[in-house]
């Protein structure tokens, strides 16, 4: 699997060496930098905090399985986001058959900010969840993971192009879905 | 609109989760390195290079003489060699088939007092040559 270029390395490389060695701190550290935007990207995609928590423990456990086959990534953060998606999306196939339900009111911090109107938060997550997922997706890593279309690329193997069509198609659907009083009060 | 989405804040992993997260992981990361430090010890183990080289040899020749010549009336006629013994008895243990294999495979590698074919001679002597 190839995940950004060496110029996008986050400087986490020495820890997969540490990993790779059996060093049980690696995971820790590991844990402690990237679990925040891990945990959100995965909340934000299954909608459950357990769900979510599933999903980084299972990214955790292969990391631990997988710790001598970590010589060839280049960003850490790239390969950590590749490995949860992988996980995310079994979970979201299986629960195609109905195995949780999504609870849209879990993804954000409340209270919410000040200047926004009460009840904000939860027009936004129950306007995200009726996105198809590919699209709720980069809006995910787009505004809330910070990354760049080429990098939303690489993380779900899709063209640049599609992820910025997919983050257009998004941003309109959720203007269409969202009250308007709440796009006026920006 | 993205202005807007980015004045919220996902929230962040519940108290408790890191500990368990890392509990799973560091588990899973003693349980592979018990794996690969087992691992290592049989594949720097003379006896079990020993055995799957005598176990190979005896494959071939289990091959190559295979059904056709000697038979246990055959193998009754001359005592079995014990290299023979040592090897089909190995190789019965390996396959799970117990004393029949083992009977037949000591029959088949067991030289006759008149051989109908050279390579039962050759199995023979090779089998020796190893040890």
């Amino acid at each position: 699997m190839e995940v950004i270029g060496a110029d996008q390395d986050d400087g986490a490389s020495p820890l997969l060496e540490r990993l790779a060695e059996g060093d049980p701190s690696a995971l820790e550290m590991l844990y402690d930098k990237f679990a925040p935007q891990l945990y959100g990207y995965a909340l934000g995609m299954l909608g459950r905090p357990e769900a979510a928590e599933d999903g980084l423990q299972e990214l955790f456990l292969n990391l631990a399985r997988s710790r001598g086959k970590l010589g060839h990534v280049r960003s850490v953060r790239a390969y950590l986001f590749v490995m949860l998606r992988n996980a995310i999306w079994r979970r979201l196939r299986r629960n195609a058959a109905g195995e949780f339900s999504v609870d849209p009111a879990a993804i954000f911090q409340r209270p919410g900010p000040p200047g926004l109107p009460e009840g904000a938060a939860a027009d936004i997550e129950s306007a995200l969840a009726r996105l198809p997922a590919e699209q709720k997706e980069v809006i995910l890593l787009k505004v809330y993971q910070d990354m760049t279309f080429p990098e939303i690329a690489d993380v779900t193997g899709v063209s640049a192009n599609t992820a910025t069509s997919r983050y257009r198609y998004a941003l309109d659907k959720l203007r269409a879905l969202l009250p308007p009083d709440l796009l006026q009060e920006r | 609109m993205e202005e807007l989405l980015r004045k919220l804040k996902i929230q962040s992993p519940p108290p408790g989760a890191r500990e368990r997260v890392l509990a799973a992981a560091r588990a899973e990361l003693q349980q592979a390195a018990e794996r690969r430090d087992w691992l290592d010890r049989l594949w720097e183990s003379r006896a079990f290079w020993r055995s799957a080289a005598a176990v190979v040899l005896v494959c071939l020749v289990a091959i190559f003489v295979a059904p056709a010549g000697a038979t246990p009336g055959n193998a009754a006629q001359v005592a079995a060699d014990p290299i023979v013994v040592a090897a089909a008895k190995e190789l019965a243990a390996s396959l799970g088939d117990g004393p029949v294999l083992e009977r037949r495979l000591i029959a088949q590698l067991s030289p006759t007092e008149a051989p109908a074919r050279n390579h039962e001679f050759f199995s023979h002597d090779l089998l020796r040559s190893t040890q």
